[in-house]
């Protein structure tokens, strides 16, 4: 269809320049997509404009609107098939007449305005956005167009991203950050106030419950498979539900202040009756955020309740110290916890069970830290070191 | 017996599959890998952030991908959306309800957590590429 070669008048680069120019002014999404739409209007008389972010956001407006009806969700089944065929293809898509195109064809029965498209994705081979400029009517878009199209999309796109990480100066990652997202999901419902922070709240707990849950379900299965008896599978069980109940509850209590590791500490050695004179703990203040707190918060009953079954805390002469401290001077500078056992011949244990991996490998894996267990002579050792990074600890 | 019998019938269905596991709890993550390597699947992963997932995403021709919504708080879809122009499909294993997911990926197959292991078997293969290349 493109027979005319492309020539871009001195007319176009001038709206393109004086595009970027505007677009790197806006001040928030909505003012890149009004600003964009009347654009596309200008340069080749686009009705409506459409984007639609692979994050999950989207937005359509058409210049005469007025100014506050910027929509969040885009209606047309066309135009979202075609942004999913541009976002997959990563290259442009032309369609002058929607009925007539095999893409759009099966799609058209819903209520739509745009009777032609040109829908451009933005992010090279790993496109990040699909943009729409649609018309009311049959159009047969030149070479030009095209061409005038996706410059323009491209400076929406780049402003898009811009707007993103500038209106978030403390939090870089912001535009994939899960909060940021279920905003979104609020604001395509049409929620307000109370409502929307009920809505956000209800949201969040259900994750929250059915993915402890998911938890729950594979502590029973994997409990069942390094039980040797009936009652050891129960009471091993109950202990680690337990220990997940009380690391859920000092997750939730205050999230935004963290968790205190000396706390932490205590309610596992309280929750085993183990805190008088066998036990010594010793640590400056460290906060965790509430994930760290609940994979330590599993470590450490494991290494509790081996204590209390067969280590330290199981003879008379057996002593535990728990200490902790920051290493900062060190390439990945971190929270060093030490627990030593003294007083109790052991073993290496002759098979590794579900026990060890909760002590050695979610730390590494949740945390991105390192945890090892050391059988020495005179009893167990564990050194776990926690990243004193964003995610893990609150400065 | 009979439930052992089914499990060796069905034992490779999944030979051959390149699947990306992104899941930031260790236990969960585990349970979705053994379910899939049981079946005769390749695990590539798991990868407990989106980071360490676009890593592994950049070096293999993946068949399809398992992915957790809320990563540390870091939400997948920027991740979906470049696996998707990879032409890689994604399977959302998530305790949100499916009405949060984006527009975008409403058309993707969804499991709600506790996963049903089963289903996530038929999953990946309904999703993966090689599957869906026979299909055409």
């Amino acid at each position: 269809m493109q027979k005319d070669p492309a020539t871009p008048s001195i007319a176009h680069f001038r709206l393109l320049s004086d595009a970027m120019e505007e677009l790197c002014s806006a001040r928030t999404q909505e003012e890149v997509v009004r600003i964009s739409a009347a654009l596309a209007k200008k340069a080749c008389n686009v009705d409506s404009l459409s984007i639609v972010l692979t994050s999950g956001e989207q937005f359509h407006y058409a210049p005469g609107d007025k100014p506050d009806t910027i929509a969040l969700s885009i209606r047309s089944k066309v135009i979202m098939r075609m942004s999913a065929w541009a976002l997959e293809a990563a290259q442009t898509a032309v369609v002058p007449d929607i009925h007539r195109d095999e893409r759009t064809r099966s799609h058209t029965n819903g209520s739509t305005f745009a009777r032609s498209l040109v829908v451009v994705p933005v992010g090279g081979r790993t496109p990040f956005a699909a943009i729409t400029c649609a018309w009311a009517q049959e159009r047969w878009p030149g070479a030009t167009d095209v061409l005038v199209l996706e410059a323009l999309a491209r400076a929406t796109g780049l402003a898009l991203t811009n707007r993103l990480n500038q209106t978030t100066p403390h939090e870089s990652d912001e535009s994939e950050s899960v909060s940021d997202w279920l905003g979104i999901a609020a604001d395509a419902e049409g929620l307000h106030g109370t409502e929307r922070r009920h809505w956000l709240i209800v949201a969040e707990l259900q994750h929250r419950v059915r993915n402890v849950l998911g938890i729950v379900r594979s502590l029973v299965r994997r409990t069942a498979e390094t039980s040797v008896s009936a009652e050891e599978y129960a009471a091993h069980l109950e202990g680690r539900i337990s220990a997940l109940a009380r690391t859920q509850a000092f997750a939730l209590r205050r999230p935004r202040d963290g968790v205190s590791l000396e706390e932490l500490v205590d309610a596992e050695l309280i929750a085993h009756a183990a805190r008088d004179g066998k036990v010594k703990t010793a640590g400056p203040p460290v906060r965790l955020r509430p994930k760290a707190a609940e994979t330590l918060g599993m470590a450490l009953h494991e290494l509790t309740t081996n204590a209390v079954k067969y280590g330290a805390l199981s003879t008379a002469q057996g002593h535990l110290t728990i200490t902790w401290r920051k290493e900062l001077d060190r390439e990945d500078p971190c929270v060093r916890l030490e627990w030593v056992e003294e007083g109790v011949p052991t073993r290496p244990p002759t098979h590794r069970g579900f026990g060890r991996d909760l002590i050695e490998r979610t730390v590494p894996y949740e945390l991105r830290g390192a945890s090892r267990l050391l059988f020495e002579a005179d009893g167990v050792r564990c050194i776990i070191d926690i990243p004193l990074t964003r995610d893990n600890i609150v400065e | 017996m009979s439930e052992a019998h089914s499990i060796i019938a069905g034992e490779h269905e999944l030979a051959g599959h390149l699947v990306l596991v992104v899941e930031d709890d260790y236990f969960i993550a585990e349970e979705i890998c053994a379910a899939l390597r049981e079946k005769g699947a390749s695990v590539i992963g798991p990868a407990a952030d989106v980071e360490h997932g676009r890593m592994l995403m950049a070096r293999q021709a993946l068949d399809c991908a398992v992915l957790d919504v809320n990563l540390h708080g870091e939400h997948v879809f920027q991740l979906a959306g470049e696996l998707r122009a990879r032409g890689v499909r994604s399977i959302f294993a998530t305790g949100y309800d499916a009405a949060f997911l984006p527009l975008a990926f409403r058309d993707a197959i969804y499991l709600q957590k506790p996963i049903d292991l089963v289903a996530l078997v038929r999953a990946v293969k309904e999703s993966s590429r090689s599957n869906r290349n026979q299909q055409n």
